[in-house]
């Protein structure tokens, strides 16, 4: 009975994970009554993701600039160029993000397709410092 | 930890859980949903994201820059000795 039972289970394991995925996919969707709904009449999941993006690179970039200054003694005997490798992004780094807070601030004051493509743009700036602090690390670290 | 020690461990457990069927399958269709909801980003989570970004770059626009975020002048090399 037992054996019987175990077969069972075995069967309907996959097909319930295989419904379960196939419902789920990998659709993303806001729901209603959340902050990103004030800009617009319905969610604004454009402006949500941009601004989540936004977060990861702000954070990753912050995380580097921290790394480096709470060990610059110990990361400049290894090597200078640590430092002066990120400080030529640290002022770009602050102007992307002075700028992206004008470009939100005016997105949610007006939101409209234009705004959000600044948005994007600046976001495309702030990922590619990222990627640059996060190759400086990695290359001299090797 | 052998093979015939693995089993003798981990077959009993297997087939006690497998004889509940219906709890096993109580659990599954839970956690199907709990799938299903996780493409769903909640009001409490966009609230969450809304509420850092507004007070951080708000900081910013005060010009209240982080440290780190600045170019500082560069620690002291340390004098090279000679022999």
């Amino acid at each position: 009975m037992k054996i019987i039972r175990w077969t069972l289970l075995t069967l309907a394991l996959p097909l319930l994970l295989g419904i379960g995925l196939s419902v789920t996919g990998c659709k993303k969707t806001l729901e209603p009554g959340g902050a990103y709904a004030a800009t617009n009449t319905v969610p604004d999941i454009t402006f949500y993701q941009i601004d989540s993006g936004f977060q990861a690179a702000y954070s990753t970039l912050d995380a580097a600039f921290n790394w480096e200054r709470n060990n610059r003694d110990a990361l400049w005997k290894i090597s200078p160029s640590i430092k002066h490798d990120l400080d030529g992004i640290r002022p770009k780094a602050a102007e992307v993000v002075q700028n992206y807070a004008a470009a939100r601030t005016a997105y949610k004051q007006h939101p409209t397709p234009a705004g959000l493509t600044t948005l994007q743009t600046i976001l495309a700036k702030a990922r590619q410092l990222m990627d640059t602090a996060q190759a400086v690390i990695a290359n001299n670290l090797k | 930890m052998s093979i015939a020690a693995l089993l003798a461990t981990w077959l009993p457990l297997i087939f006690s859980a497998a004889t509940d069927i219906p709890k096993v399958v109580q659990n599954w269709i839970a956690f199907v949903k709990a799938l299903a909801g996780a493409g769903i980003i909640t009001a409490a989570e966009q609230d969450k994201l809304m509420a850092f970004l507004d007070g951080l770059l708000l900081s910013w626009a005060k010009g209240e820059i982080p440290p780190a975020w600045t170019v500082e002048p560069d620690p002291p090399t340390p004098a090279t000795t000679t022999p």
